[in-house]
């Protein structure tokens, strides 16, 4: 075990999951090759698109909403407020992103990128890293760490079997 | 939710400080860091022959030991124990108090050390004693709570006491620089850098460095025991040190170099396993510096052992203080240039509702660069410039040291402007 918590350490591995995509993400799209659009034959960046189309329709929300509804409020009724409330807003810009990135991503894996829409892509796709990265690094510090110290050992797994099941 | 963010920001419960709190010993600490430079720069054919006393040398390392490291650790522990103790600090009077006597204290003291003036040194002792002696008790407070991450608490306990005893130290210097009552004040002055810099400093570095590190490069923290040993022989070490220097047993003083060393040893293997494992593969230009301040920490300690068994040449010791404030200046200002922008875009983000700024958009990469170069132009002109020895070559390093630092603070100075522009409210 990684936490003292199973809830940490279940919340860990989701964000080693992202931070996976994440550097896939920005492999594709800095560097001398990312100023033209892939090949739509690609198939690393086939399955990368399949992957961050998962990620955008859902599975980061699921992660998100968890936080929010089990998560945060413990911290919150401790007086630990601002740390909840900073990430409560970093999750709405982040789904904010989403929802722009979503059509984008969901055409490319039909059409392919033209040279317009890779720009922009592109762009919001290193947005959506650099907002990840940070915001995982927040949570990585200032979240996982505590959660041994807010839940008791019984509510800890009530809370990992949750995530699990939703 | 509608919270105004300022109105909870500070309470009992709240581990995240009001944005200026730290802020501000950051940006005191980026001018004393231009000072000391500047000092140095005044003094700089002094530099290669010094052996203690008063002078503008002993006043510029006392402006970068109080002025950038003692001024960097306040601000940057009082906003991270409460991250790792679940304890905020609800005392902003305090902290106000703590920062004006710290200003007052260390320009007072370095302006007396400068100017070979007795009681504008002790009443500059004076006013810091009791800034360290407030910080302590909100320290201690904070700590007595214990919390999660047992490797810094235990290394903030241990450091507090280094605090403890290098304050007592320094007092006793400065009242034995006017009535000359002890027997052997250099040793005195030995006992109270090695508790300065390993003890207090050292020990802040090495604790925080178990979450920070991890935290920038995304990778697991070390183990609490691997971290746990490496104090353990850090802080024997330090005693056997104190103790050689203190009771003219150089043996002793080598051998805690020695334990010392086992314990760096430990320490930075813990953070080359943690950046092994690292997630985030770009991890930009502050883990340079950080690695070459990694690479002075060891290299600080064998200078050290070979200058308590009498191996070193007339200008060792002045190279082990350059090297040792080499470690400790490299290792704070990297953290500086990864946690303000850091900071300041988490508050952002409780202040803007709309795309506030991410972390690059406040970093300005520019100055960072050219800190980086003067301060590598720095550490090297000075060493050649005290082993050869050439005051012109010092009075250069010490020129590139201060146009790093001003580099520096116009990085700060950017990383707030442009968060004051993002949270400013739109015009209508």
């Amino acid at each position: 075990m990684y936490y003292d918590s199973q809830i940490a350490q279940v919340l860990h591995d989701e964000h080693l999951r992202i931070i996976d995509l994440m550097n896939r993400l920005e492999g594709l799209t800095t560097g001398r090759k990312a100023r033209n659009a892939p090949a739509g034959d690609d198939a690393a960046t086939t399955i990368l698109l399949a992957d961050l189309n998962a990620e955008l329709q859902g599975v980061a929300g699921h992660h998100f909403n968890f936080e929010e509804d089990n998560i945060f409020p413990a911290l919150t009724a401790i007086g630990d407020v601002a740390i909840p409330y900073m990430l409560r807003q970093e999750h709405d810009l982040l789904r904010n992103l989403s929802e722009v990135m979503l059509p984008m991503v969901q055409k490319a894996r039909g059409d392919g990128f033209t040279a317009d829409e890779w720009a922009a892509f592109r762009d919001l796709a290193l947005e959506l890293v650099e907002r990840q990265i940070t915001h995982i690094q927040k949570e990585e510090m200032g979240l996982l760490p505590v959660l041994s110290e807010v839940f008791e050992e019984q509510q800890d797994s009530e809370l990992a079997l949750l995530f699990a099941e939703a | 939710m509608a919270l105004a963010p300022s109105s909870f920001l500070g309470s009992a419960g709240e581990r995240l400080l009001p944005l200026f709190v730290p802020f501000r010993f950051f940006g005191a600490a980026a001018l004393f860091h231009l000072a000391a430079w500047a000092v140095l720069l005044s003094g700089a054919d002094e530099l290669a022959a010094f052996r203690g006393g008063g002078g503008p040398v002993l006043a510029a390392v006392h402006l970068m030991t109080l002025g950038v490291f003692v001024m960097t650790a306040m601000g940057a522990s009082l906003q991270l124990l409460p991250v790792a103790t679940l304890q905020g600090f609800a005392a902003p009077a305090t902290i106000n108090a703590i920062w004006w006597l710290l200003n007052a204290g260390t320009i007072c003291l370095t302006a007396g050390m400068y100017l070979s003036q007795h009681p504008v040194m002790a009443a500059g002792g004076g006013l810091l004693a009791l800034a360290i002696a407030l910080y302590l008790w909100l320290l201690l407070a904070n700590l007595r709570r214990g919390g999660a991450m047992l490797a810094v608490v235990a290394h903030g306990w241990l450091a507090a006491g280094a605090l403890v005893g290098l304050l007592g130290l320094g007092l006793i210097l400065i009242v034995n620089q006017e009535h000359g009552f002890l027997a052997n004040a250099q040793r005195g002055a030995v006992s109270h850098m090695l508790l300065a810099a390993y003890g207090f400093m050292g020990l802040l570095a090495m604790g925080f460095s178990y979450v920070l590190v991890p935290m920038f490069a995304l990778a697991p923290m070390p183990s609490v025991k691997g971290a746990l040993g490496a104090m353990f022989c850090a802080c024997a070490g330090l005693a056997l040190g104190l103790a050689g220097t203190w009771f003219n047993q150089d043996i002793w003083a080598a051998a805690g170099g020695a334990v010392g060393l086992i314990g760096v040893t430990l320490y930075l293997g813990l953070m080359v396993m943690t950046l092994r494992q690292r997630m985030r593969k770009k991890l930009g230009p502050a883990f340079i510096l950080m690695r070459l301040s990694w690479a002075l920490m060891p290299l600080s300690l064998l200078m050290g052992i070979a200058w308590a068994l009498d191996l070193l040449p007339p200008w060792g010791p002045v190279i082990f203080g350059l090297w040792l404030f080499g470690w400790l200046l490299g290792f704070l200002l990297a953290i500086l240039q990864r946690i303000v922008p850091f900071l300041a875009s988490m508050h952002a983000a409780l202040a803007v509702r709309r795309r506030p700024p991410t972390v690059t958009a406040l970093t300005a990469p520019g100055p960072l660069a050219a800190h980086l170069y003067c301060h590598c132009a720095a550490l090297v002109l000075l060493s050649a410039g005290i082993v050869w020895p050439m005051p012109l070559l010092v009075y250069l390093g010490a020129l590139a040291g201060l146009l790093g630092a001003a580099a520096f603070t116009w990085f700060f100075l950017l990383a707030v402007l442009k968060y004051r522009t993002a949270v400013a409210p739109p015009s209508a």
